[in-house]
Parts: C-alpha cells; structure tokens; sequence
C-alpha cells in the first residue's frame, strides 16, 4: 500500500513584497520502505516540502494547493491536535541542524523518554528501556544516556537524533541534509546505520540534500527539484545514469566525481528564477542550453521517458 | 569616456546608498510603534522652534521674565493666555514651549555626548582587548553602580546651584558605560568575523579595521542607544529641576513642576500641573518608541548578513 | 603541471598549538596541536590541494601562510624568504603575493561596505591605485571572476547576491593584486553543488590565465581529484600521505587516505574505485603526545608499541608519492574488492 501519497502540493510564503511560491505542482508517491531522494539548489522548495509534510510550515507559509495523504489520510484536513499525534508517532524528521535540535539544559536521554511517554501509554520505566534499546541500534554507548547534549561530539548528537526519531517507530522518516555538518567518515557510518534501520524496520524515508552522491547512495528514487518545481522523477540509474531533464543534465555534469576519468566539469551558468513573480513557462529555460522560444511561453507538461521515469520537459 | 563613466560610477554610488535607506525608511514606517514616535517627536520639535514666537508678539510672553501687569496671581486658561498663567502671572504656554527647547536641548546633547564617548571606549575596550580592556570596563563598572540622581545631587548640594551645561555634562559622564558595554561586545563578537581576517589579508591596517570595518557596524547600535540615551537624560533633568538643583535661569518642564509645587499649586490649578507632567511622559515615551521601531529597523538587517542572505 | 619545478612556498616543520579555554577554574585546559611538524613544499604553477576533515589544522595552515597567524616553531618561506615574523611595511608587501579566499562568503564580507569598497580594498590600502583608476580596476576584476555586467554587481550590498556571487567577487578581491600564490579555503563548502563548479572553473582560470599558485584546502576528495595536480592528506595536524592527486586518491597507501577513500559517497560508475574496508577502530585513549602516527588511536593497521612511539617516517611509495605510514609498502594498493556500486542502496 502506498505510504505517502503527495498530490500537486503548492506551498507559498507571504512576504513583504508578496507572495512567494516556494513550492509549485508537487506530485510523488511513496512505498512502505522505500527511499526518495529530493535534490536540488538551496531555495528550490525541498525543505519546504519536509516541513510542510511535518506540519511544521513557519507561519507565515502555508499549503495553497494540492493534497497530502499519509495512509490514504489527507494531512491538511486533521486539526492541530490531531496532527500532533501524526508527528513523532507516524512521521518523524531529522533537521537539517541537528545539533540545535536537542535541548541544551536537558539530558539527551530525559529528553527522548519524554517524547516517548508524549506519545505511548508506557511507564517512564520502559520509556527508558525502550531509549536504551534505540542507543544500541544507533550504535551509541548506553552510559552516555544522561549526558548533556553539548558532551556529545557532532556525529553522536546526529545519532541521538537518528535515535528519537525512531522512538516511537514511525513509518516515514524526513531526513533534511542529515549529515551536512559531519565529516566524510562519520557520515557515511550514519549513512549506513540509516539504511540498516529502515530496512529493519520497514521505513519510508524522503532524503533530502543537495548534494546528489549522497542521495544516490541512500535513495531507490531519485526526484530533481528546481525552482519550487519537481522536474525530473525515476529511479537512481535513470535519473543519474540517463538524465533527461536539462537541468538533471546540468547537475551532473557540475558535479566532481572519483569515478571514471578526470573529466571536464561544465558549470550552470546563471541564477535561479526569482519565486516572486509568476512564471508562465520553464522555469530553467533562461540556462537552458537548448531552450526555445516557445519554452518561455509554454508550461511544460510531464512527459514518460521510460518505466517509472518522468521529465517535465517539452523537448525531452 | 573616463569622464563618462566615471559619472556614470558616480551616480551608481549614490543610488546604492539612497536605495538602501528607501529600504530602512519603508521598514520603519511599516512598524505603528515608530510612527507614532516620530509623530509625537515632529510635535515636540515644532514646540521647540515655536518657543520663540511669543516673546516676539509681546514681551509679556517671555517664558522666564514676561509678566502679565494685570495678573498677580495664578489664573486659567483664557484667550490672553492659552494655558493659564504661574503665581507671577508668567504665561504657562510660553513656558512650555521654551520647556521643549530646552528637554531637546538637554537631551539630545547629553546622549550625543555618553554616545560619543560610550562608543569610543567601548571600540578602544574590545579591540584592544587585555589590560585597556580590564581597566576601562572596572571603570564603566564603577560608574554603572553608582546611583547617578543621588551623585548629582550631592553635588548640587556641593557646588550650589548648577549651570545647564554642566549637568548635561554630569548626565553624559554618568551614562556613558551602559553604552561602552553594549559596543564593546559587538566590537569582540565583529572582531572574530572572517570579514575582519579579509580586511587583514587585504593589508588594511589598524586604524583603517576600526574606523573602515568595525565602526560603521557598531553606529547604527550606538545611534539607537542614544534615542535610549535621550530619555534617561530627560528624565534626570527634569527630577533635579523638580528637586530644585535645576538651573535658575531656564525654564524647563521640571523646572515648572516645582514651580507648581513649590507655591502650593499642586492640586489646585491642573491648567499648570499637567500640561508640564504629560509632556515630560510623552517626549520620553516617544523617543522609546523611536528607539524600539530602529531597534526593528537594524534587526531583521543584522540577521539577514549574518545568516544565509 | 608546471614545466618549472620550482618551490615557490616551502613549510619546514611548522608546529602550531592552540589552548583550549577549560572551565571556569582553568581546570580542563587542554593544549591542542593544531599542526604538528608539518613540512611540504608547493611548486610554483600548480595547484596544491590540502585534503583533510575538520579539526585537520588544514584551515590553521592556510592562515600561517597568509601571515593570519603565527607558527609556534618551524619557518614559512616564500621564494626562499621566511615571512615568519614579517610586520608592518614587510607584512604588507608580503600580501601583495599571498591572498586568501575564505569558506564562507556570507561571513568574508563587511555588510557595510558595498562590492565596490571591498574589491576596491586592497588597491586602497597598497597604495596601488585610487579614485577612477580603481574602480575601473574593480570592474575589470569583476569581469574576470564572471561578474557582467560589472557596474550592476559593485554597487551593491554583499547581502543581495546569492552565495556563489559572493564566493566569484572574493576571488575577484583576492587576484586583484595579480598575487603569485592563492590560499583557497574550503571556497565552495558553503555553496550548493551546482555552484562549486563555476568556483573550479575560476579557480583553474586564476592558475591558467595569471599564472598563480592555487592552495586548495578541501574535505572533498573529489574536488581535489578535479582540480589538483598534488594533494596532501592531513590527519589532525599530521600529515598523512603527499603525492600527485590521481595517485593519492586512485592508489591510496596510507590507512587513514584509504578510510577517506570507502567513506566518501560515490557517485558515477565506480567499478574502478578501489575498497580497501580498512578497520578503523573506535578511538583509542591515549595522550596527544605528538610522538607516535598521528592516526595510531584510530588504525586498525596499528601496533602499540611501534606506533605510538616513533613516528612514521615519509617514505617513497611511487613516483613523486610520499607515505608517513610504517605498514604501507610500494608498489599498487592491495584493494580488498574492486568497489562495488551500491548505487540506490
């Protein structure tokens, strides 16, 4: 059955010059156990879309159109009680700063036993039990339970993060750049750790990042997002291997890799789109290298390139 | 084309700097706290520059020495005197006027002056760091503990009745540590930003780093200190007047209350007591307003350049 | 690579030590070793990368060389000429060859000052050009770091152009002196993917066009691979393995490059990634004596009593390829698999 289904979700924020819509036209699915990967530059709506999922939009963003069912449940109909309940329990989110995310004149483990008893009928006993448990599955030492957060070193707070967002076994997890702040070895330690967990214990993970070799290590599938749109969506192969969107095409090809030969980078000339104003055609087509006239115009429509592979490009 | 184009750079310059105080005007004018400030303050202003019509129309309108030949005692409102007139028959709208000129006066100065001196120090403290720094913040903490209207009374009490001047001066050399301190830790905190590294890097020296990259982040903190500034010297000035330390030969708001008081007009004629009272609460309350508006006007900048743009 | 093999920066034993605060006893106060007897010399014409992860002393060594800091022991030369110790005048002259791009452009730039102002400063302070003559400069330096049109992009406030903008215009500030040598400090850690890429480009024109020196400080072994002719591995102040980039990164001889090497995400076809699975071990208590391997508290290779006393000496591994490990040997890397793709989990 499919987990999460997102149906042409808009997200805009009111801003002093207006309104912007960070997030235009969003549409994926998710299966139980199953990873997407969301990538693309900062400001092209993919925390957003984490967020919103969360119910966590600042107040001054909300959902303008479009609809989000987590179970066949549409998330915008439940009230704030309710979503209460869905968040931690159902979807939980590993932030973007983790390090922040824990409360600093709280110990790590008081804080997670909280969260749990927040949520489950079980005794601040077994909430501990249970808290124990998750620091063996995270590969973290139980004594450090009642530490601060501030003796732990970065790795091991992303660990204790990793850890409270399984607490109460959700089935989705929103992964927000993860592992942006640690360095390569510890991240790929907690890369493999998050891939063991939801294989264990069946999770949907949305991944998201900017940096596409992370994503293709962690994601089944792969969606590329630019200027608050999805633009290109398949599997990893497809989309990295045989990338149809030009801006797919783009990314990869600015991106430094080990494989392969040294070869030539080609960078992507230009800035994003301003979200500010209304955009009638491709949002890419201004460094697009083979736009035409009529990309300016035209709102391009999803074309299928192959099984399970989508662009949202006319000339593809 | 040099010429053109130097122009044409010319006007660039001074188009960025008018955009970007276009910008902070429509920040501030968007904030209701700060329009009424400014409001009340345009007010208080034009108060001040009236002050020297009346003695103009007639000298029985001069704040201090006008007395109305008629009048002996203490009268209300009327066509002839708008606001009533004092024991001496001294017209109280003219006194308030001149109270303006004289609140803006005190005021003002006295900020300008423990700003001035606050931001040097301060500046000197935090990039200089070790012994300076010890030592003028032992003597900004000094000053800060003492109770600055019980020093300067004591002094009047001392030296006898005291000069305007000299207790904008008292007032500046009082307030000027609050001040210090506030920069002095911006000064530390810009001190560790990379920006600072490049500027080395890029050969500027010591000098240069102070007056080139750190003053002009520590000034609009300092500036909107001294509309803080302003108030407190108001305030003090105005208690001293009541108390009678005041300076003899002004006419200020304080200087009117104990006027009121002294001769035993305290509840009797209203027509004397509030008109000097509402506008003691007022000027402060809008320079406090004026404040907290900048305060929203430099805070939203302040964090859009330190985090993400 | 250059054709002229000429040491145009030289560190010879560089030591430098930071003391960490501790509490508010002074209890806890810790001494760290932030670079410990570092020695590497970078040739002029070529692009230097220095690879390592944070708390390295990668970042501490770009700011001794540009004169941000001082060595505890050891000597920094520049065409032969130790610059430890330079000041004033001296100090001044020195930066008209040595400049610095820093990692974060949103940090590297006075919000007061417009782009005009902060590419125009060093022209300013070195008394090299003033009024019309340096704008124009300006503008010229804009243009080359791909900034056009120029005049739309000086007179503006850092805070409205987008990251990658302001990384271009701080190359534009730092190459506006024509210096022979440019410390680049992780220049792209702070901008999206889609960015590093222009950054390269620039960076490759600074060497190509100007003739610079680049030292490229990096945690990503794939841009070092792109862009570096040499490349140093440092492990906490030590440094680990020296050699040409394609070398280092595609036949890795020391333990720790090999454990960078697994741990980076792949990206692309990388059958031809070696996998070494090198052990690395929680770490070990032990004293950061500065005495042993540097990486004996994490190596899974390591023997106590060899390797926490006597330090690695660098030893030949290949052409040009140094190796400060005692267990590694010449010859091509025992790779345990050739990497598989793990592509999609």
């Amino acid at each position: 059955m499919t987990l999460l289904d997102v149906q042409n979700l808009s997200i805009g924020y009111q801003t002093a010059e207006g309104l912007l819509q960070a997030v235009e036209g969003v549409s994926f699915s998710l299966e139980a156990g199953q990873s997407l990967g969301l990538v693309g530059e900062s400001g092209c709506g993919k925390t957003t879309i984490g967020m919103a999922l969360m119910g966590l939009l600042p107040p001054n963003g909300r959902i303008t159109g479009g609809h989000v069912l987590l179970n066949g449940r549409d998330l915008r109909e439940l009230t704030e009680e309710e979503m209460r309940q869905v968040r931690w329990k159902e979807v939980a989110m590993i932030f973007q700063a983790a390090m922040n995310a824990l409360n600093p004149v709280q110990r790590v483990g008081d804080q997670m036993i909280e969260a749990i008893v927040e949520h489950q009928p079980v005794s601040k006993a077994q909430a501990r039990q249970r808290v124990e448990g998750l620091y063996q599955l995270v590969g973290m030492p139980v004594e450090r339970i009642d530490d601060y957060p501030h003796q732990y070193s970065g790795g091991m707070k992303q660990r204790a993060i990793i850890a409270m967002a399984l607490a109460n076994k959700p089935k989705l997890i929103i992964a927000d750049e993860p592992t942006t702040a640690l360095d390569v070895i510890v991240q790929d330690q907690i890369l493999q750790e998050t891939k063991n967990l939801q294989h264990e214990f069946n999770i949907g993970i949305i991944f998201i990042s900017h940096d596409i070799s992370i994503v293709a290590e962690v994601c089944q599938t792969i969606g590329v997002m630019y200027a608050g749109q999805l633009v290109e969506i398949g599997g990893a192969e497809q989309v990295f291997y045989d990338p149809r969107h030009p801006y797919t095409k783009a990314l990869v090809a600015s991106f430094p890799t080990l494989a392969g030969e040294r070869k030539e980078l080609k960078p992507i000339p230009g800035e994003p789109p301003h979200l500010i104003n209304a955009i009638m055609g491709c949002r890419f087509c201004d460094r697009c290298p083979r736009s035409e006239a009529q990309c300016k115009l035209d709102r391009p429509a999803w074309q299928q390139v192959a099984a399970g592979h989508h662009v949202l490009c006319d000339h593809c | 084309m040099n010429q053109q184009a130097a122009m044409d750079l010319r006007q660039a310059r001074r188009s960025l700097w008018r955009e970007r105080l276009a910008e902070d005007w429509r920040v501030f004018r968007r904030n209701p706290l700060g329009r009424i400030g400014l409001t009340l303050l345009i007010m208080f202003g034009l108060m001040a520059v009236c002050s020297y019509i009346p003695p103009m129309i007639n000298p029985m309108y001069n704040p201090m020495t006008g007395v109305d030949p008629h009048i002996m005692a203490s009268t209300g409102p009327s066509a002839r005197h708008w606001l009533g007139t004092d024991f001496m028959g001294r017209d109280i709208f003219a006194q308030l006027l001149a109270g303006a000129r004289v609140a803006f006066m005190v005021g003002v100065s006295a900020a300008f002056m423990a700003v001035v001196l606050g931001t040097a120090l301060g500046m000197t403290a935090g990039y200089m760091g070790g012994l300076t720094d010890t030592l003028l913040m032992r003597a900004a903490d000094m000053i800060m503990v003492m109770p600055t209207l019980l020093v300067v009374l004591m002094l009047a009490a001392l030296f006898g009745q005291l000069n305007i001047w000299t207790i904008v001066l008292m007032i500046a050399l009082f307030r000027w540590p609050g001040v210090s301190r506030v920069v002095r830790a911006q000064t530390l905190s810009l001190k560790q930003r990379p920006f600072i590294d490049a500027a080395r890097v890029a050969g500027a020296s010591h000098p240069r780093i102070i007056f080139r990259h750190i003053m002009p982040n520590v000034l609009p903190l300092a500036f909107l200190y001294m509309t803080f500034r302003v108030t407190s010297a108001i305030v003090i000035e105005a208690a001293l007047a009541f108390l009678g330390f005041g300076d003899p030969g002004t006419v200020s708001w304080g200087m009117m209350l104990q006027w009121v008081w002294k001769t035993g007009h305290m509840f009797q004629a209203m027509y004397w007591l509030l008109p000097p009272g509402l506008c003691i609460s007022l000027i402060t309350l809008s320079f406090y307003m004026l404040g907290r508006a900048m305060d929203e006007v430099l805070d939203p900048r302040l964090r859009d350049e330190t985090s993400a743009g | 690579m250059s054709s002229a093999q000429e040491t145009i920066l030289e560190l010879r034993q560089v030591t430098k030590r930071y003391q960490t605060r501790g509490n508010i006893l002074g209890r806890g106060k810790k001494e760290v070793l932030a670079l410990n007897r570092i020695s590497l010399q970078v040739r002029a014409g070529e692009i230097f990368g220095l690879v390592g992860e944070s708390g390295s002393g990668k970042t501490t060594a770009g700011r001794l060389i540009v004169g941000l800091e001082k060595p505890d022991e050891g000597g920094i030369f520049l065409n032969g000429q130790d610059i430890v110790g330079l000041q004033g005048k001296a100090l001044r002259r020195y930066r008209r060859q040595v400049q610095m791009v820093f990692q974060d452009p949103y940090q590297s730039f006075n919000p007061q000052v417009s782009i005009m102002d902060s590419v125009g400063e060093p022209l300013l302070t070195q008394g090299v050009a003033k009024g019309v003559e340096r704008e124009q400069m300006v503008l010229a330096a804009l243009k080359e770091a791909g900034l056009s049109p120029a005049e739309s992009y000086a007179f503006r406030f850092p805070h409205q152009l987008s990251g990658g903008q302001r990384q271009r215009v701080a190359i534009a500030r730092a190459m506006i002196l024509e210096p022979s040598l440019l410390v680049a400090d992780e220049p792209t850690s702070m901008l999206d993917a889609s960015y590093s890429a222009q950054i390269f480009d620039l960076l490759l024109g600074v060497r190509g066009r100007l003739g610079a020196t680049v030292l490229f400080i990096t945690h990503s072994l794939a841009s070092a691979r792109y862009l570096c002719d040499r490349v140093a591995v440092i492990y906490r102040g030590n440094l680990m393995e020296i050699g040409p980039a394609q070398e280092v990164i595609r036949n890795p001889r020391h333990p720790y490059t090999q454990a960078l090497l697994d741990a980076t995400p792949k990206f692309g076809r990388c059958e031809d990634i070696p996998r070494f699975n090198t052990l690395l071990r929680a770490e070990r208590p032990a004293a950061d004596s500065g005495v042993g391997c540097g990486f004996f508290r994490r190596c899974g290779l390591a023997q106590r009593a060899r390797c926490s006393m006597e330090a690695p000496e660098f030893r030949a591994m290949g052409e040009g390829h140094l190796c400060a490990c005692h267990y590694a040997e010449p010859g091509p890397a025992q790779a345990d698999q050739g990497g598989e793709c793990h592509l999609g989990a």
